[in-house]
């Protein structure tokens, strides 16, 4: 069949008449679930960085069945796109029940003052609540947006301001949801003080227990913030894990069930990938650019490579990337599978 | 962030743009017209509150709007199976062409329906439908074939 004879073919869907979204548009509160934004050959390249390090490091770390710590536990970004507040910070719903920021930065370890503005039309009640986010839960496939809120302050209908008196809370990457309007929300990114970091600049971003390895933590060394580690219980496990190039985004973890092994995997400006000591010698992945509209949206990843992978790459790769906005809301979840010559 | 008025107005006129020719292409696709006008309503939603921040909006618009489709496609199939629109409903709307791409698998739809009406290359529509190139080339061949084969039985029978 030609092709000009399948465009005329199709050419009968002119006949069509589309209904105007127009006004549905304009009116409605978009989901959370949001648009593609794993694309394959970033989930390739992911996956090809769990494949080479598997099985290299920190064993039994972050099993499912580990203890699941609070989930922020610490866990941060060094650089958001808020600014630190010079003042209380403020948030305003505006008259299309929106927030007016994406993210309010405040200090860790000492209560808060957070104003509430609720500009929405029709006299419609809001509030602010704080939660822990999903950023440190260990099974992506089950990471809750939210679990019972650390604050929550009380409604207010349109038109009001209220400031919230917020207690103290620990450093790290917390959700700001409207209660009433849940799909509503911004993050609380809460940074350590100079108490919670030491003279080398060392910062700790997750933490907790392993049954295997005692105490883990995941770190950055360097004052820059361009340096991620990760240190267990067991002498000689301190292993640098990242050198970016540039400011660290977000925190991913790359599971790999073939290779009981997990590490972490960082998602910079421009840059995503691992490096890690493979036998006692540095291994690193190789890195590689991410699609602009993953790094406009979504805050942190997961790969998950739940089969067991052929370890001479013969034949399919296959596994699973799920992207996350910074309130922990699932925004892609992409099957992928690795032909042996795309790896090449 | 809440959409300002210059945002609002250039959605708008890339929905004015489009959007016919996007919930076609969803309907044929999808061969459902809720599954068609949920889907172009969504992107455009989300379009309004990520425009700032996106380089190139229609692009964006009709890859939202494919996976998100996409989606509900996925979703339904797992509650029931996949029913097409009445056939005769179908064929009084659009001739042919619907009831044959509805034998089709929803992957070989797309790209076809990508290429065919909407004029995408394979590279575009690889990025559209979240796949490759490789894959979409596949797709529209066996897909081109089983057309190919239909055609000729309906025109034999």
């Amino acid at each position: 069949m030609m092709p000009d004879v399948l465009q005329r073919k199709f050419a009968q869907l002119d006949d069509v008449d589309p209904p105007d979204v127009w006004d549905d548009v304009i009116s409605r509160q978009p989901r959370a679930v949001g648009p593609p934004l794993i694309r394959r050959s970033v989930a390739v390249v992911i996956a090809l960085a769990v494949f080479t390090v598997g099985g290299v490091l920190v064993w039994t770390a972050f099993q499912p069945s580990a203890p699941r710590r609070p989930a922020l536990a610490g866990t941060t970004t060094t650089t958001e796109p808020c600014g630190e507040s010079t003042g209380r910070p403020v948030v305003t719903l505006t008259d299309e029940v929106l927030f007016d920021v994406s993210c309010v930065a405040v200090r860790a370890n000492e209560p808060f003052l957070l104003e509430f503005r609720n500009d929405a039309a029709g006299g419609v009640q809001a509030n602010l609540a704080i939660y822990e986010g999903s950023v440190g839960c260990e099974d992506p496939a089950r990471c809750p947006p939210a679990r019972d809120p650390l604050f929550r302050g009380e409604l207010i209908a349109g038109g009001q301001t209220v400031v919230y008196d917020v207690p103290a809370l620990a450093p790290g990457r917390y959700v700001v949801r409207d209660d009433v309007h849940p799909t509503v929300a911004a993050m609380l990114l809460v940074r350590a003080g100079a108490e919670t970091s030491d003279s080398t600049g060392v910062r700790t971003i997750a933490e907790g227990t392993d049954p295997a390895l005692g105490p883990w933590r995941l770190y950055v060394r360097t004052a820059e913030s361009t340096e991620m580690w990760f240190q267990a219980g067991r002498a000689g496990t301190d292993v640098p894990l990242l050198r970016l190039p540039g400011p660290i985004r977000g925190v991913g973890l790359l599971r790999s069930a073939d290779h009981p092994a997990t590490v972490h995997g960082i998602v910079d400006g421009a840059v995503v990938g691992v490096d890690v000591l493979s036998n006692g010698e540095p291994y690193q992945a190789k890195l590689t650019r991410l699609p602009d509209d993953l790094l406009e949206d979504a805050s942190f990843f997961f790969a998950v490579i739940p089969e067991r992978q052929p370890k001479d790459l013969s034949a399919e790769l296959t596994g699973e990337v799920i992207a996350y906005d910074a309130s922990g809301n699932e925004l892609d979840r992409s099957s992928f599978g690795i032909d042996p010559a795309e790896i090449g | 962030v809440a959409a300002t008025a210059t945002t609002i107005a250039t959605v708008e006129r890339i929905y004015r743009e489009h959007g016919k020719r996007m919930w076609r292409a969803l309907f044929a696709y999808s061969h459902d017209r809720d599954i068609a006008t949920d889907a172009l309503a969504e992107a455009f939603a989300q379009l309004l509150h990520h425009a700032e921040h996106v380089r190139d909006p229609a692009a964006w618009a009709w890859r939202a709007a494919f996976r998100i489709a996409a989606g509900q496609l996925k979703e339904r199939s797992r509650i029931v199976p996949a029913t097409p629109e009445p056939a005769v409903l179908i064929e009084e709307t659009v001739g042919d062409l619907l009831p044959l791409l509805a034998r089709l698998s929803p992957k070989q739809r797309g790209a076809l329906v990508l290429h065919y009406y909407v004029g995408y290359s394979v590279k575009e529509i690889a990025q559209i439908l979240g796949s490759t190139s490789g894959a979409v080339k596949v797709r529209l061949s066996s897909g081109r074939k089983r057309l190919r084969k239909m055609l000729e039985e309906d025109h034999d029978a």
